[in-house]
């Protein structure tokens, strides 16, 4: 949907995804070390465009981009499936290295729970992504749910581990994400200087 | 008196929850516990317990226990 809500802090900038974002959203997806863990994307850039196209339209879903304080974009965060005060998060996808994890996580939290108000945050993670899973167990999400089969990459089935945030949560999960929230946003600055 | 090694595997063992790590050195990928989350939990610590500064580009080359203990004794010798 065409939703206007812009965050920042931490060095980092979530806002609303435009149709002008489908080119870096189309080659993000198709990175090939990214792509192994998210849900196949048509190499041609028009089926990008015209998801975009149909996402503006759909409500309850709210997607950003994740661009540090000087518009450079680092990747994508999701907000959808919204339910009675339940949603999922996700299309949460980084270019490599950016360190834009902790502080676009924390972001995302930030909306989902003092802005929509949700009470429940769940989100889908594959299996063999020990990392990303590794991330939210560190956050303080509990696993709630495995998905046998539950998305299709590359052609292949592969089950998924839901792991779930509730709005009594948030100030644990802020607390564990502070501290490499703040760390990424010294070297986003140091960056930004360069 | 503790050698750097040593004092970088307690704090390893530290941040990343006390959980048993493979025998020194080892890789990042050899640790599931060693997510992006704690990566940068571990230069901060690293930070603060060395007295040192690292750069976003010196941790991206961290890939293992080897890394941090190199990290730390050449800041220290170039410090």
């Amino acid at each position: 949907m065409e939703h206007e809500i812009t965050v920042e802090g931490y060095g980092v900038r979530l806002r609303p995804i435009r149709l002008s974002d489908a080119a870096f959203v189309h080659g993000l997806r198709r990175t090939p070390e990214l792509a192994k863990f998210i849900g196949d994307t048509d190499p041609r850039l028009e089926k990008q465009v015209e998801w975009l196209e149909q996402y503006f339209q759909r409500d309850g879903d709210y997607y950003f981009i994740v661009e540090t304080l000087s518009q450079k974009p680092l990747g994508t965060i999701g907000i959808y499936n919204m339910t009675d005060g339940r949603a999922e998060w996700g299309r949460w996808v980084l270019l490599p290295g950016c360190h834009a994890a902790p502080a676009s996580a924390l972001l995302m939290y930030r909306v989902a729970f003092e802005m929509l108000k949700l009470r429940e945050l769940y989100c889908r993670t594959v299996e063999q992504n020990v990392k990303v899973l590794s991330f939210h167990d560190h956050c303080g999400l509990e696993r709630t749910g495995y998905e046998r089969n539950g998305a299709r990459i590359r052609d292949e089935w592969v089950n998924l581990i839901v792991h779930t945030a509730r709005a009594e949560e948030w100030d644990k999960i802020r607390k564990n994400l502070h501290i490499s929230a703040k760390m990424a946003e010294r070297w986003l600055k140091e960056e930004a200087s360069k | 008196m503790k050698t750097v090694q040593e004092q970088v595997l307690e704090l390893l063992k530290n941040v990343l929850g006390g959980i048993p790590l493979p025998p020194h050195p080892f890789l990042r990928e050899e640790v599931a516990a060693w997510d992006s989350l704690k990566h940068l939990e571990i230069i901060f610590v690293l930070e603060e317990e060395f007295g040192i500064r690292i750069s976003a580009e010196q941790a991206a080359d961290i890939r293992g226990s080897q890394d941090l203990v190199d990290l730390v004794e050449g800041s220290r010798h170039g410090a």
